[in-house]
């Protein structure tokens, strides 16, 4: 078995063939719908929520401008990792995958096709935002090193949620249930988070569990990260939420992905 | 059989398909009620400052026509799975007339609105949303509600038949209806808006039933409002009722 451990093996298969399973799945993704999607998706939420609570938020001494575009990034992430879980649901349900399993292909280069498709779509969304961002008034204060930690903080985010979503696509293998499925933990997730509203303005009772959401922890370190004055104990609390759930949602998706047929 | 017989008869048939699927169900009614409660813990303490009603009296209609229009996506994907899965060709060779399936596809869903205006209100009056203009107006805010609905049932079964898949039948409706909702008065009042976007907002088909049910239940005008939204009713069925009919014959 010389011969089949040549051609899936070692690191250079591993980077070589998960290379091209990544083009593979960008080329997937790079429908028209798409495009349009990553045109309007920004705008809409952006110019959106800024029109809707840009004078009531003003009143309040809050530059919503400066507020949102952290939380809009932070959705896409969310939208990033839900479509690759379909994505995943689809790989299986088509053969895909299986088809894969029985090339001699590396098994480590389907996990990392997929991680390196999600971070390049995921930074193509961060910069995108970005600059929608911007012309609403949303700017890096903190200089370039903020930024780019601004840019690997929410891909990372997007990535540590991948893992998690992958491990249901693969288990259930019917792409239309995955993203339904995914869709209401996606909401809850977003709405009950510093997202589009400050903890203070949730009621009382809630508040802690608002301020203490994962999601409003790393919104917050984007936030923090785009400020002049950037904090690095608000940025570690959201690196360890995201190696946590990276660690986590990792080992579920390598269960599934060892046991899915 | 009159047209009217016809269109009953199918529209038994979707609500009763629509009636025995726990799933759809479940979206139909869990859908406003989540949405509901999460947006009034989300934004019920930035907006009570700016207006003189407390915010559930504005949310609560607010989410009965934002789950109307959003679930015309349903209605979308229904009528693409009919035409494509032959229903609609078998029904053309029957002797009926070719509006009737159209009519029962919008009577059923006039049905399932029912349903959720109903419940929506329902639980908005555990949570402090009242009626305060009386059992005929409760009446008009169903009515105004439905008649809100058929503005997008026309456009539902447009895409509907124009889509190639039910997939992009689903974002294609989405997505703007969700766009729709961030640019109206149902969320917050028509003053937070900044002055250049207030004329746009106002005429927003969501603007102006939300204005008519917030006069039917609070209180407010209600005749200016209500021939506006009877007005956007009627231009969606003149234009997009024709279109509609002749995508699903081919």
């Amino acid at each position: 078995m010389t011969a089949a451990a040549g051609t899936e093996a070692g690191l250079g298969n591993l980077v070589a063939q998960g290379a091209v399973l990544a083009g593979r799945n960008l080329r997937h993704r790079a429908t028209v719908e798409m495009a349009v999607m990553f045109v309007v998706f920004p705008l809409i939420f952006v110019f959106g929520f800024l029109l809707l609570f840009g004078r009531l938020f003003d009143a309040r001494g809050l530059d919503y401008g400066q507020f949102l575009p952290p939380a809009i990034v932070a959705q896409w992430m969310f939208t990033v990792a839900n479509t690759s879980g379909a994505a995943s649901a689809a790989d299986r349900a088509s053969g895909m995958y299986r088809r894969c399993l029985v090339m001699p292909v590396n098994r480590g280069a389907i996990a990392l096709g997929r991680i390196a498709s999600e971070a390049v779509g995921a930074f193509v969304a961060v910069v995108v935002i970005s600059l929608t961002g911007h012309l609403a008034g949303f700017r890096f204060h903190g200089g370039v090193l903020a930024a780019c930690g601004f840019v690997a903080l929410a891909v990372a985010f997007a990535l540590a949620l991948t893992a998690g979503t992958t491990a249901v696509g693969l288990s259930s293998g019917d792409p239309a249930a995955v993203a339904t499925l995914l869709n209401l933990p996606y909401l809850a997730l977003i709405m009950l988070s510093t997202a589009f509203v400050p903890a203070d303005a949730f009621p009382g009772w809630l508040e802690p569990v608002i301020r203490n959401s994962p999601v409003s922890v790393v919104i917050d370190a984007l936030r923090s990260l785009a400020s002049a004055s950037p904090s690095w104990v608000e940025v570690r609390g959201a690196v360890v939420w995201v190696a946590v759930l990276a660690v986590v949602f990792g080992v579920a998706a390598s269960r599934v992905f060892r046991r899915a047929r | 059989m009159s047209v009217a017989a016809e269109a009953a008869l199918l529209a038994g048939r979707n609500t009763r398909r629509f009636l025995r699927s726990p799933q759809l169900l479940g979206d139909a009614v869990a859908f406003p009620l989540i949405l509901l409660l999460l947006m009034l813990v989300m934004f019920g303490e930035v907006v009570a400052g700016s207006t003189e009603e407390p915010y559930i009296a504005r949310l609560a209609p607010g989410i009965v026509l934002f789950s109307v229009a959003y679930s015309s996506a349903g209605t979308a994907v229904a009528h693409h799975l009919d035409l494509r899965g032959g229903l609609h060709g078998r029904l053309r060779t029957m002797p009926i007339s070719p509006v009737s399936p159209l009519l029962g596809r919008i009577g059923g869903d006039l049905v399932k609105f029912t349903l959720v205006t109903v419940v929506t209100v329902a639980v908005g009056y555990l949570l402090g949303f009242r009626f305060r203009q009386g059992a005929p107006a409760a009446l008009g805010f169903l009515l105004v509600a439905l008649l809100f609905a058929v503005i997008f049932l026309w456009a539902a079964l447009l895409v509907g038949a124009s889509v190639g898949s039910a997939e992009s039948a689903n974002t294609a409706l989405t997505t703007p209806v969700t766009l729709l909702l961030l640019l109206s008065t149902c969320l917050v009042p028509l003053s937070a808006f900044p002055d250049w976007a207030q004329p746009v907002i106002r005429l927003n088909p969501l603007s102006t039933a939300h204005s008519a049910l917030l006069g039917l239940s609070w209180g407010g005008p209600v005749l200016t409002p209500v021939l506006q939204t009877l007005a956007w009713a009627a231009v969606s069925t003149v234009v997009l009722a024709p279109l509609a009919l002749r995508r699903s014959m081919r």
